[in-house]
């Protein structure tokens, strides 16, 4: 089981980027217009590892360190989560580990572009920082529901029960968990309708703010942690639904890509559809999904627990 | 055992020896008699916690119903651990800190020294008068450290209310004592388990709780934190809010041990009060953009936090659950050893922007990060705000981990009862936890970070102080690390208190050492990847050409400090959305009408809305009663007269009888 292990980590590394492309073309494909290339992050990573930076004058030691930092977290929290039934590290209790580790990258973006001295990463940073509170609890909750199906307090175990039919008696609760996961994926990769990854607006931005004063490899890092991101909240909803009757490690594996997939350009085709919501109706939003995944934790602790 | 009392004996006199500062022997005296006290403690204090024992000490002395007796359990141990450390870290920062500031205060180390003896005979106290005697000594002279700076005028303010409030705590102590007294009859501190009414045991532990928790800060008993916290100096800061709450906390666990285990309503009642400690304490924090106040309101959303962990573990030891029990006091008295560190570590480094800028307001400072002199308090605040945030690697993370952890096997394991309590301990903590990361990234990022608003600083801190802030970065660091021997000391107290079941406690010790292994080497992971990263990104860039230029301000040139970002708008999400706990008051003067654009001005008033809704309406219903009572006095002899014959009769009467 051990190669395995580093088969699907590598397929993370390698094949993430491609996500953020998916989206963009799908995109494209609402507005009339062909679009960038679906492989066009992996030519941006490149070029831009390949430059030099520019830093600010205001900025400190922070702002030097805070990308690899970011980087590192993100990656932690890929090692921490599963993905077509194999994992690197589980312990029990790992899901507060998993979230605070999303936490603390958030943290650091935070005072990496308030370290620059500029208006507009405050202000991305404050919206960041109040959105992402109003997120994470969402994000417990509905993982802490995926664990009490599972019986096991590791986040490990989730997905044993990754088929739709064994989710027959508790449909009710997949929809509210699939409704809160998917409110929270959608804000914390900063996707229409929390934050338009397109814009460069200041009345729009929360995260492309932050990113700003970063150039170079620091640049690199930083997208290649955001489609990590996008790669760690997508394996999640994905492989709850993928019908993993075949247990062969290869037909798992390419049906949770080709959900993945499938997930991206629903991403995409919600991006073009609605508009990005007005700021104070952010927190009305997420709190939404926490009360959906309170429910949704209700009714299925009357099933286990009783 | 024998070395405490010359330890103590030691810190005092040199407390003292500090008046003669003039003398050259002298000038560094205090700091040095700390320090060789706090060595000579630390040698009984590990003997205990190590053992497992309890050591006693006792002699008879003339004040009644009283007798000098000490007892140095592993759980006074644990408390006496950070009293001692912080004690002496503060110190060591105080020592440059008062120089600079104190122009003839040389008081300050007297009262200092009698604080820390206060404290360590406290923790060790087993006599109940002793305790009193020693609680008032406690407050006193903190008392007088408040008022350090005593010709400001809000200074003075602060220390009135401090003292009122102290001394309505000690009020509350004292009755809950004396039915304690009452129900065993006895003065002795280090019983087991009282057997007696509910009712008497419930009144103990409510007045205790409301007697203690004056001291330890929980909402709404809270009034006088966020006015005494910012007037001390900083290093007294750092030791009230590190370590002085820890008394309370301390009080109030002693009692609930003290009441047998199976009060759940008790547990109920810590959990219901640490969770609206915690959400206003850390709203309240949020909405401040005085550093100093932000961080004695921070001091009540942990308390709350930790009295959550404390009612978990009464509600599993209730229940049966030996690994909620474990888990929940294990959290919280961790908690209490990282909340001294860290809370130490931010008041300092809020001290030494005082120190250099003379301000602790964000909307003064900023900038610290890009100055290469104040590299060591920049870190150190860094490492502070990740730790008070609960960021693994750091030690904050640890602590919060257990709780959370103790929550979710209530959900998983628990009957009815524990399931609702760990859904709403779960949700309601991690929310705090999201209002802690906004609140200190955005006060603490905007002073350590960007451009400074106000003047530069003139001096810079001294060495002494910037050892002090490494001293404390140290534990706050590292405690996740060092997680083995720590959770072996946190067993032994454990057991001492609870008298527990060998097997499965170990069982469960097993357990959770088997979690924190895993997580340790996650997080070691986590390092080598930051690295990793960071090396691979210096080889990139060696060979590149790096530059620096202005921050990009789209096109606008004027670009002048005061227009980053500050703290009032950083918050503004949390406050508005939370502004129920908040007493906000707006003022704005602005001028429409003119042609040409005038200065406007903005000023935001924040009250504690406690004061409105709980402190005035009980202070005129006893005012109400105090009314009627005056009815009574009428200023004529004659009626008093009366009183005397009508009460002289009615003795009669019942001899009589």
């Amino acid at each position: 089981m051990e190669k395995y292990i580093f088969i699907n980590l590598v397929l993370a590394f390698v094949l993430s980027p491609l996500i953020p492309g998916v989206i963009n073309r799908v995109k494209s494909f609402f507005g009339g217009r062909k679009g960038p290339s679906i492989f066009q992050l992996y030519y941006d990573l490149f070029k831009l590892l390949k430059k030099g930076t520019v830093y600010s004058e205001t900025s400190s030691f922070f702002l030097k360190a805070a990308p690899s930092i970011v980087l590192a977290f993100i990656v932690t929290a890929l090692l921490i989560i599963p993905f077509g039934g194999t994992r690197l590290f589980s312990f029990q209790g790992d899901v507060i580990l998993f979230v605070y580790l999303f936490a603390g990258a958030r943290i650091v973006m935070i005072f990496a572009a308030l370290d620059t001295g500029s208006s507009f990463e405050g202000m991305g940073a404050a919206r960041e920082a109040a959105f992402g509170m109003l997120a994470e609890p969402a994000f417990i909750i509905s993982l802490v529901v995926l664990m009490v199906r599972a019986g096991s307090l590791s986040i490990g175990s989730i997905f044993k029960y990754s088929s739709i039919g064994e989710w027959k008696g508790d449909l009710p609760v997949l929809v509210l968990v699939l409704i809160a996961l998917f409110i929270v994926y959608l804000s914390e990769n900063c996707r229409i309708p929390f934050d338009d990854p397109n814009t460069h607006l200041e009345l729009t931005m929360i995260h492309e703010v932050m990113i700003l004063d970063y150039s170079g490899p620091d640049l690199a890092f930083i997208l290649y942690a955001s489609s990590l991101k996008l790669w760690i909240f997508a394996t999640i909803i994905v492989t709850l639904f993928i019908p993993m009757t075949k247990y062969n490690f290869w037909d798992d594996t390419l049906l949770n890509i080709l959900g993945i997939f499938i997930l991206a350009i629903v991403t995409g085709v919600v991006e073009s559809v609605i508009a990005r919501l007005r700021f104070a109706k952010v927190p009305q939003l997420l709190l939404c999904a926490l009360s959906v995944s309170l429910i949704a934790l209700i009714l299925i602790l009357t099933k286990v627990n009783i | 055992m024998y070395l405490i009392l010359p330890a103590l004996l030691i810190l005092v006199v040199s407390g003292f020896l500090s008046l003669c500062c003039k003398m050259r022997i002298f000038k560094n005296i205090a700091l040095i008699g700390n320090l060789v006290s706090a060595v000579m403690m630390l040698i009984p204090l590990f003997c205990s916690l190590i053992r497992g024992k309890d050591y006693a000490f006792s002699m008879n002395w003339s004040i009644p119903y009283g007798e000098f007796s000490l007892a140095l359990t592993p759980l006074s141990a644990w408390f006496l651990l950070p009293v001692l450390l912080v004690f002496l870290f503060a110190t060591i920062f105080g020592h440059s800190y008062m120089k600079h500031h104190t122009g003839g205060n040389t008081f300050h180390w007297v009262w200092f020294s009698i604080l820390e003896s206060a404290m360590i005979l406290l923790l060790l106290a087993d006599n109940i008068m002793f305790f009193l005697i020693v609680w008032e000594i406690m407050s006193i002279s903190s008392f007088f450290l408040v008022m350090s700076y005593h010709n400001l005028d809000e200074v003075r303010e602060a220390g009135k209310i401090y003292l009122i409030a102290s001394h309505i705590g000690t009020f509350f102590i004292i009755v809950s004592f004396s039915v304690l007294a009452f129900l065993t009859s006895s003065f002795s501190l280090s019983h087991s388990v009282i057997f007696g009414s509910p009712f008497l045991v419930g009144v103990i532990l409510v007045t205790g709780l409301i007697g203690f928790g004056m001291k330890a800060g929980i909402v709404p008993l809270h009034i006088w934190l966020p006015e005494a916290h910012p007037a001390a100096p900083s290093h007294v800061s750092a030791v009230m809010s590190g370590v002085m709450v820890n008394m309370g906390i301390y009080g109030i666990l002693k009692l609930s041990i003290l009441s047998s285990s199976a009060l759940e309503w008790f547990g109920i009642l810590l959990i219901a009060i640490g969770l609206i400690s915690g959400i206003f304490g850390i709203v309240n924090a949020s909405a401040h953009g005085n550093l100093k106040k932000m961080l004695a309101y921070s001091t009540t959303e942990n308390m709350g936090i930790v009295l959550v962990g404390f009612g978990i573990g009464i509600i599993g030891l209730y229940s049966k659950m030996e690994i909620v029990a474990v888990l929940g006091f294990f959290g919280a008295m961790l908690h209490i050893l990282n909340h001294s560190f860290f809370k130490g570590l931010l008041f300092l480094s809020v001290g030494s922007y005082l120190y250099m800028n003379d301000s602790a307001e964000v909307s003064s400072l900023g900038g610290s990060a890009a100055d290469k002199k104040n590299s060591v308090h920049s870190v150190a605040s860094i490492f502070g705000v990740f730790s008070i945030c609960g960021i693994p690697p750091f030690s904050g993370f640890f602590s919060e981990f257990l709780i959370y952890l103790s929550s979710l096997y209530m959900i998983f394991y628990g009957g009815h009862l524990e399931v609702i309590i760990g859904i709403v301990v779960l949700t309601v903590l991690i929310i705090i936890g999201g209002i802690a990361v906004t609140a200190f990234s955005g006060a603490f990022g905007l002073t350590v970070f960007g451009v400074a608003r106000g003047k530069k600083p003139e001096h810079n801190i001294s060495t002494l102080m910037k050892l002090s802030l490494i001293l404390f970065s140290i534990p706050v660091c590292l405690t996740l690390f060092f997680y083995k021997p720590i959770l072996f000391l946190l067993g032994n107290v454990y057991s001492s208190v609870f008298h527990v079941n060998a097997a499965t406690f170990q069982y469960q010790f097993i357990k959770i050492d088997h979690i924190l292994y895993h997580m340790v080497m996650v997080l070691i992971v986590l390092l080598i990847i930051v690295t990793l990263l960071f090396i691979f990104r210096c080889l990139l860039l060696r060979k590149r050409d790096v530059s620096y230029s202005p921050t990009w301000d789209c096109g606008y040139h004027r670009l002048n400090t005061r227009m980053q970002y500050s703290s009032f708008s950083f918050s503004s999400v949390v406050t508005t959305f939370f502004s129920c706990f908040l007493g906000r008051s707006f003022r704005v003067k602005f001028s429409r009408l003119k042609i040409f654009p005038e200065n406007g001005e903005f000023s935001v008033n924040l009250k504690d809305i406690t004061y409105f809704y709980f402190v005035i309406p009980v202070a005129g219903f006893i005012n109400l009663i105090a009314g009627w009572v005056r009815l009574l006095q009428t200023g004529r002899v004659q009626n008093y007269v009366l009183y005397v014959t009508v009460f002289l009769i009615f003795l009669l009467l019942w001899k009589l009888w």
